[in-house]
């Protein structure tokens, strides 16, 4: 077994460096900032062997992903290549988080290959960032990249790249982005292969048992969960839509089983979450008390399973919009979990409240005026996690923006970031050009996530949902309210 | 007739007939009634001339798209120059790589002989969708070309011969018909591979040295007889300005300046003065604006003159970067191909009107658009491009009243069968009739008004782009202009709403009506100059009405007898 640890640590330094690097190279603030990435290793059976990430969202996404590129191409995978998708309905989560797998070959043979999935800047839609409060489509969020090989047998694809950066407003920060994350996996595959020279049966093997490991940690947690069906039930909105999620978990010999039949049926906005979406909030709270002890590997996730009914909420059909599933509805799926998990006297160890939405914005300039327009995604501060130690867990592990980094960059002045009783308060001036604002603000009958208010020369609003079309000019005030844990 | 300019004819004529069978191969296969039944498209051939493209051959399609074809065509062979092989198969709908607007989307197969790329089929055709943010891919709310759909830079969708079957998915993926946008990619490919076996036969038979040398000639021969036309007006600068209503954003009255400068059998048009590129999608990119340039040209010449590169040779296009005619990326250009392109035309017809009265007159139109979209039983998108509402406004000219429906702009998009319109989409079509007084009077009339309404089956939602409301097509040499349109949706509903510029997304129940009130074209020459007996045959065809008849025309006509009182006549054109 400690043979097999030193192996996997091995394999885990690698995952962990390429996300290290990509973090330190990549010029995107969604990347250097708040680090909304993954970095995963696989075998090739396609299995998960290591996996990296700072956004919850990416817990199935990346394998899905991946699944879906070896689908598509099957038996024409060569060397070299490099294979991207991004595309909730070809195993991702939103239209902006892009998987981009470098398959590797030794001797002939596919082996372990690397794999990066980041959220890009910008894939063109109706709003610069991809977030789209009005969307009903997935055209309206951002462009679809279904699996297309970027780099052919190590040749680079330039008129595919072309078109890809074509579909963006930040072309420039899109093509460091891709040549980041392909320096990385590049990196990646030479030390992947340096390891394997010494010893790839080993690492097989190691990759196997830590695999069981994490499977069997996983299942003496679920053991130890009422032997019963536990049943929940939440209620949130979106515009005018009222959405129902419903769950029933049941601890199996084997897995862990949670189903949301029940769920309601998808709707005319943005909150649809695709099934990986759904798959890892779900999964998330179980998973959060030991998920500093236990690797993310095939073990882990084979031992959870979900089941969606197609055409609900949380497995949406084709082309239903996505996009704001990762910030808002990822949030009360957690949310459903515990609370089926509470209500059932699960014992406090087994499972964390690690949800807790709170507002955020996307600022840019106004349209048409500058031949890349860079969106601005701003979440100044957090909502406090029911424990009370920092933002909750799903906020992931973005940092907090810096007042100096928003002044020097942005030209806006924080005059206010504070936190009292059970709120955080930041204020910000515009000192510089006009942006354009949406606001993501969660929405539930009876309960406040916190406020966005906007003090204009115009007028004075203050917004509890999530909006497009208002301006913040020069000299005009933006305000963040953050409540913790969502107040009653 | 030398040896030389016999196989120029049969060269010619052969390639010509390819081009034709390029359109009738498109029209069999596709699957969309744009393509189908609209023909919505234009093949041609073109020929490397070092660096450049030269259109060679084409056959009758949509005439705006003819120009834009040859920029496309120049950004594809200038972005592969080195990376072109037989069997490749390349695709661009870019506005900002030689495009007009994004729905509009070209395909060229490049035909090799001893190693080196001689003729290029192409087909361009209109996409019933493109992506973006609306169905359909007209959005009114554009501001930025990303609001106008999918940008489709040069791409090679076949390579060596085989399909690039991941790009290919990805194109169709960010469509929403994808159900038809397979079958007409195919269809275009298609007739482009028909072409290219065609071509390669004749490059087997004459080989690229006679073929070339005949093409030459008969470009010649189409520069010559242009050359003959501008040589025929008097030299010196004629200006022209226009207006387009608006770019949906607000801004109003959006001018379109052209200065013609005539010098011996050379032409310059001059877009200097124009507006600032707009804040809405109307921006013309430099190949669509060079499209409806040669719109203007060719309708001031003889109509047998052969359609090729020779045609623009003696012509040259100033338009400055920046403005409407020439915008810099990222300004929208959904709307290009209607407006501001017919004021384009339109600017360039009224300037050269000021020295060939006589050859101008048949111009562009100004469309109300209007296209309905929902989702069948199957849960496929529809999107109807509501044609009958907007087909017409067709202008006069010397000599000729506005014919059929379409203006030469449209020469080969016919239109649809009401039957067949019937069966694809949940639609009906309750009326489309002309109406009394509504198109240009003049000398010659424009072509007249059309009454229309479509009603959709089901659910549906409609959006509306109003144009020659406030500036409404224009008559020529004291001809009147035609009337302004109008479009009520949900018409005969209590919400009904007449569109003044721009609605967007309207929803209508099944069963809603559109009502298009599709004014004709402009006039050209005084109406009091109408011969009587022709003012009396369109009293009689309830396209004029016995007091315009008197009042615009000054021709008094019987009510009961339905005669011309000549007397009366004579007195009333003396006032």
């Amino acid at each position: 077994m400690i043979e097999e640890q030193i192996q996997y640590s091995k394999l885990q330094a690698i995952s962990r460096q390429m996300g290290e690097t990509l973090q330190r190279i990549s010029r995107s603030p969604l990347v250097s900032q708040d680090r909304a990435f993954a970095a995963a290793i696989f075998t090739n059976e396609l299995e998960l062997a290591v996996q990296h990430q700072f956004k919850p969202e990416h817990l199935f996404a990346v394998k899905e992903s991946v699944a879906h590129l070896f689908d598509y191409f099957s038996f024409d995978i060569s060397d070299g290549d490099v294979l991207l998708v991004a595309d909730p309905y070809n195993g991702g989560t939103k239209g902006q988080s892009l998987t981009m797998a470098a398959p590797l070959f030794y001797q002939g043979e596919l082996v372990l290959f690397p794999v990066i999935r980041v959220q890009m800047i910008d894939l063109a839609g109706e709003f610069p960032g991809g977030f789209h409060p009005n969307a009903f489509e997935i055209w309206q969020e951002s462009m679809r990249i279904t699996p297309i090989k970027l780099y052919k047998q190590g040749l680079l694809q330039r008129d595919v790249l072309k078109f890809l950066l074509a579909n963006s407003r930040v072309k420039s920060l899109y093509e460091a982005e891709l040549n980041a994350m392909y320096a990385c996996l590049r990196a990646a595959q030479t030390q992947l292969l340096s390891l394997m020279k010494h010893g790839k049966k080993q690492l097989d093997h190691a990759i196997s048992v830590m695999s069981d490991y994490s499977h069997r940690r996983i299942l003496e947690q679920i053991k130890q969960f009422p032997n019963q069906d536990m049943h929940s039930e939440l209620t949130f909105n979106s515009n005018a839509e009222v959405i129902n999620l419903h769950v029933t978990i049941k601890a199996l010999k084997d897995r862990l089983k949670i189903n949301f039949e029940g769920t309601s049926k998808q709707v005319q906005t943005p909150v649809n979450a695709a099934l990986s979406t759904t798959k890892a909030y779900a999964v998330w709270p179980v998973l959060a008390p030991i998920a500093e002890e236990v690797a993310i590997n095939e073990g882990l996730l084979q031992a959870f399973d979900v089941v969606v009914p197609k055409g609900s909420v949380l497995a949406p059909k084709f082309p239903a919009a996505v996009g704001l599933s990762t910030v808002i509805t990822g949030h009360y799926i957690a949310e459903v979990i515990t609370k089926a998990l509470k209500n059932n006297d699960t014992a406090d160890d087994l499972y964390l409240e690690i949800h807790g939405p709170g507002p955020q914005a996307i600022l840019f300039p106004p349209f048409g005026k500058e031949r890349e327009t860079e969106p601005l995604f701003l979440a100044p501060g957090f909502p406090e996690s029911l424990q009370g130690w920092g933002p909750s867990a799903l906020f992931g592990d973005r940092k907090l923006v810096s007042a100096e980094e928003l002044e020097f960059n942005y030209h806006f002045k924080m005059v206010k970031r504070e936190q009292k009783d059970k709120q955080m308060i930041i204020q910000i001036i515009n000192q510089g050009a006009s942006f354009d604002v949406i606001t993501i603000i969660p929405e539930k009958a009876g309960r406040s996530y916190g406020e966005i208010k906007m003090d204009t020369k115009e007028n004075n609003l203050v917004l509890h949902g999530s909006t497009v079309g208002n301006r913040l000019n020069h000299g005009d005030e933006i305000a963040f309210i953050y409540e913790r844990g969502g107040h009653q | 007739m030398d040896q030389k300019m016999i196989v120029s004819q049969v060269v010619g004529g052969s390639l010509d007939a390819i081009a034709r069978e390029m359109s009738a191969t498109v029209t069999r296969t596709a699957r969309s009634p744009l393509f189908n039944e609209a023909h919505d498209f234009t093949t041609g051939i073109f020929d490397l001339s070092g660096h450049k493209s030269r259109l060679v051959a084409q056959a009758p399609g949509c005439t705006l798209h003819l120009y834009a074809i040859v920029g496309a065509v120049d950004h594809l062979i200038d972005t592969f120059r080195y990376d072109l092989h037989p069997g490749d198969i390349l695709l661009v709908n870019d506005p900002y790589h030689g495009g007009s607007h994004s729905l509009d989307w070209t395909i060229v197969m490049p035909v090799f002989y001893n190693r080196k790329p001689i003729l290029l089929p192409a087909v361009r055709s209109h996409m019933g969708d493109n992506g973006g943010p609306v169905a359909g891919g007209y959005n009114p709310n554009s501001k930025d070309i990303w609001h106008d759909g999918l940008r489709i830079p040069p791409l090679k969708i076949y390579e060596r011969g085989e399909k690039r079957q991941d790009v290919f998915d990805l194109i169709v993926a960010n469509n929403r018909l994808s159900h038809w946008l397979e079958g007409d990619l195919d269809a275009m490919i298609g007739a482009c591979k028909l072409a290219a076996n065609r071509i390669q036969k004749m490059l087997d038979q004459y080989g690229a040295d006679q073929m070339i040398g005949a093409i030459d000639e008969r470009i010649a021969y189409t520069e010559r007889r242009v050359r003959d036309e501008i040589a025929s007006w008097p030299d010196g600068t004629y200006s022209a300005e226009t207006f387009a209503d608006h770019d949906f954003q607000g801004n109003r009255d959006i001018k379109l300046k052209a200065t013609v400068t005539v010098s011996g059998s050379d032409l310059h048009i001059d877009f200097t003065g124009s507006s600032k590129q707009a804040a809405g999608f109307i921006n013309s990119p430099l190949s669509n604006t060079t499209s409806f340039a040669f719109v203007g040209i060719s309708t001031c010449c003889d109509e047998d003159i052969p359609i090729n590169e020779g045609y623009m040779n003696p012509v040259r296009v100033t338009a400055p970067v920046g403005t409407v005619v020439n915008p810099e990326l990222p300004a929208p250009c959904g709307h290009a191909t209607a407006c501001v392109g017919a004021e384009i035309a339109e600017a360039v017809l009224l300037a050269i009107s000021k020295c060939a009265p006589k050859r101008v007159g048949v111009n562009a139109h100004k469309l109300p658009l209007a296209y309905t979209n929902g989702v069948d039983e199957d849960g496929n998108q529809w999107v109807n491009l509501n044609f009958f509402g907007y087909t017409g406004g067709a202008g006069a000219a010397f000599e000729t009243d506005g014919w059929g429906l379409y203006p030469p702009v449209m020469t080969g998009v016919t239109l649809p069968s009401i039957e067949m319109n019937e069966i694809q989409y949940p639609s009906r079509v309750l009326k489309h009739e002309y109406v009394a007084d509504f198109t240009g009077a003049g000398k010659w009339r424009g072509t007249p008004g059309l009454d229309v309404q479509i009603q959709h089956l089901a659910d549906s939602s409609t959006s509306v782009m109003m144009a020659g409301v406030r500036n409404t097509t224009k008559g020529f040499v004291s001809g009147h202009d035609a009337p302004s349109n109008l479009v009520i949706v949900n018409y005969g509903a209590d919400n009904q709403q007449a569109v003044e510029e721009t609605a967007f997304a309207v929803k209508m129940p099944p069963g809603g009506i559109i009502q298009f009130r599709r004014a004709g074209g402009g006039g050209w020459g005084d109406p009091f100059e109408r011969e009587p007996e022709l003012v009396l045959e369109d009293v009689k065809n309830g396209l004029v009405s016995l007091s315009a008849a008197a009042k615009t025309y000054g021709v008094a006509i019987c009510q009961q007898s339905l005669t011309i009182d000549y007397e009366k006549t004579e007195q009333l054109r003396r006032k």
